[in-house]
């Protein structure tokens, strides 16, 4: 598989001079499932937020697909689709339609195209029929995969998702993980952070470990499971009492 | 579901193109500004008949209006009581005047055409479409970025909601801490107001990253207009009965 994301010695310093990401060099290939994984404020959000083009590096370089991010930042935000922590603020449009059809109008595409596209990321997520709904009346659950609608109507190669199981009960994960694990089936590319290895641990195919802005460890989630208390993220239940992790949505 | 909210169905009303509807909707509200009673019966029976045949339930209307027909009676008795003319009911120095009822009447059906008119247009027009209509409305005048506007109405609409749940949520909050006990005025709206602006602002930041990482840009795909005999149709019965309560009036 050829790399989808290739960052070379990127730097990130805030205005306030707090070091965001600090000499980061990653690849990621086509199809890959990784997980990130660290504490908060270990620049996990920080690090994405160079994927889309919403920050820039102070040095280094950031590739998706063969695009240079800092000289094409519209083509990288169409490539690399972001679904944020607070799907809340995420959610613009009106209506569930509405806002499914922001990001394709966004990018300027016919009416018609835009129609269809909605209609197939909704029916991706299982929103259909949903379209009148007023986003503010979902569930968390439903609001999250309203966001996850919203990016796939761009038709991005890479997804990256920000803290995607925070604020939702038992339900919620079990379908925005489910959802997550078919768009990855289907071959897009998926990069998500998190603090709750549980859920992503025995699906993810690389893990990457962050901390103070450094990425600390990167390979096989199950050679550095045991590792993961060290860089202040919490080992699986099951690795505590000797046993193997299960797939969460068994 | 209010009264004042979209309903997915499929009547005349709703097919119509939403320009022409916002131009039938202005022209009856403006009639009715020059219209008597005849004429205001005649102009109410438009809206009042979809909202009927929408089958919007009476009862719901008017608990859901039941503050503003608070509101018209407030308007109707200072009417009444405020207009000189000839004394119908006198008590002391106050009189109900038969000028009074009458101009009290008429500016409360005034106000009452206009409630009803809006509500027929938010129950059978999508926020996004009169927020486009609106935007083509603009697009001719110059100096106004309509494109701008009509982002900032969508804005509005949804996150209105978001707003008033987080001050609801600051106001819950406050009073767990027995906030009620603090009596001082400034004090209590000193601190209710830093944390709402503080989490209003964060946010708005929020939004504004959420829109650009989706490619926001002014120029984005606009929808397109259409109108058909329907529409014709509408346009032409709303004129006529227009003509005809100032006529009658």
């Amino acid at each position: 598989m050829k790399p989808v994301i290739d960052i070379k010695n990127v730097t990130h310093r805030f205005e306030d001079g707090t070091i965001g990401i600090d000499n980061v060099s990653l690849t990621v290939r086509e199809g890959e499932f990784v997980a990130v994984a660290g504490p908060n404020g270990a620049g996990k959000t920080t690090l994405f937020y160079h994927l889309n083009g919403l920050l820039l590096p102070d040095s280094g370089t950031v590739i998706v697909d063969g695009i240079s991010v800092k000289k094409h930042p519209r083509q990288a935000k169409q490539l690399v689709g972001m679904v944020f922590q607070d799907a809340d603020s995420q959610i613009v449009g009106e209506t569930v339609y509405d806002d499914a059809a922001f990001g394709p109008q966004n990018l300027r595409l016919s009416e018609e195209e835009v129609e269809k596209r909605v209609k197939e990321a909704l029916s991706t997520v299982g929103l259909t029929g949903y379209e009148e709904k007023r986003p503010h009346l979902l569930s968390q659950g439903e609001k999250r995969k309203l966001a996850i609608a919203g990016i796939l109507a761009m038709a991005p190669k890479v997804m990256v998702l920000d803290e995607p199981f925070s604020n939702l009960d038992y339900f919620g994960v079990t379908q925005v993980l489910t959802k997550i694990l078919e768009l990855h089936r289907s071959g897009h590319t998926i990069l998500v952070s998190t603090h709750d290895m549980e859920k992503v641990v025995a699906y993810a195919d690389r893990l990457i470990l962050m901390n103070g802005g450094k990425k600390l460890k990167d390979g096989e989630p199950s050679a550095l499971l045991h590792d993961l208390e060290a860089f202040g993220v919490r080992k699986p239940c099951a690795l505590r009492f000797g046993k193997e992790v299960d797939p969460w949505l068994q | 579901m209010t009264v004042f909210e979209f309903r997915s169905t499929d009547s005349f009303l709703h097919k119509r193109d939403v320009r022409l509807k916002l131009f039938c909707f202005a022209l009856i509200a403006v009639t009715g500004l020059y219209a008597g009673y005849g004429g205001l019966c005649l102009l109410m029976m438009l809206p009042a008949g979809f909202l009927l045949r929408l089958g919007v339930p009476v009862k719901t209307m008017v608990r859901e209006l039941r503050y503003f027909l608070l509101l018209l009676l407030f308007v109707f008795m200072a009417r009444a009581l405020s207009t000189p003319g000839d004394a119908l009911i006198s008590y002391k120095d106050i009189s109900v005047t038969r000028e009074g009822l009458a101009m009290g009447g008429m500016v409360c059906t005034r106000l009452f055409l206009t409630v009803i008119l809006c509500m027929t247009l938010m129950l059978t027009t999508k926020i996004s479409r009169i927020r486009d209509a609106v935007a083509w409305l603009f697009a001719p005048v110059p100096l106004i970025p309509e494109k701008r506007i009509a982002t900032m109405i969508g804005l509005l609409v949804r996150f209105l909601p978001i707003v008033l749940r987080q001050a609801n949520v600051i106001s819950i909050a406050q009073r767990s801490r027995c906030i009620e006990n603090r009596k001082h005025p400034i004090f209590r709206i000193r601190t209710f107001s830093i944390p709402f602006v503080r989490r209003v602002f964060n946010t708005a930041d929020k939004l504004a990253i959420a829109m650009e990482s989706r490619c926001y840009t002014e120029g984005r795909t606009s929808p397109g207009f259409s109108s058909d005999a329907g529409d014709r149709m509408m346009a032409a019965v709303c004129s006529v009965t227009c003509f005809m309560a100032v006529y009658i009036s």
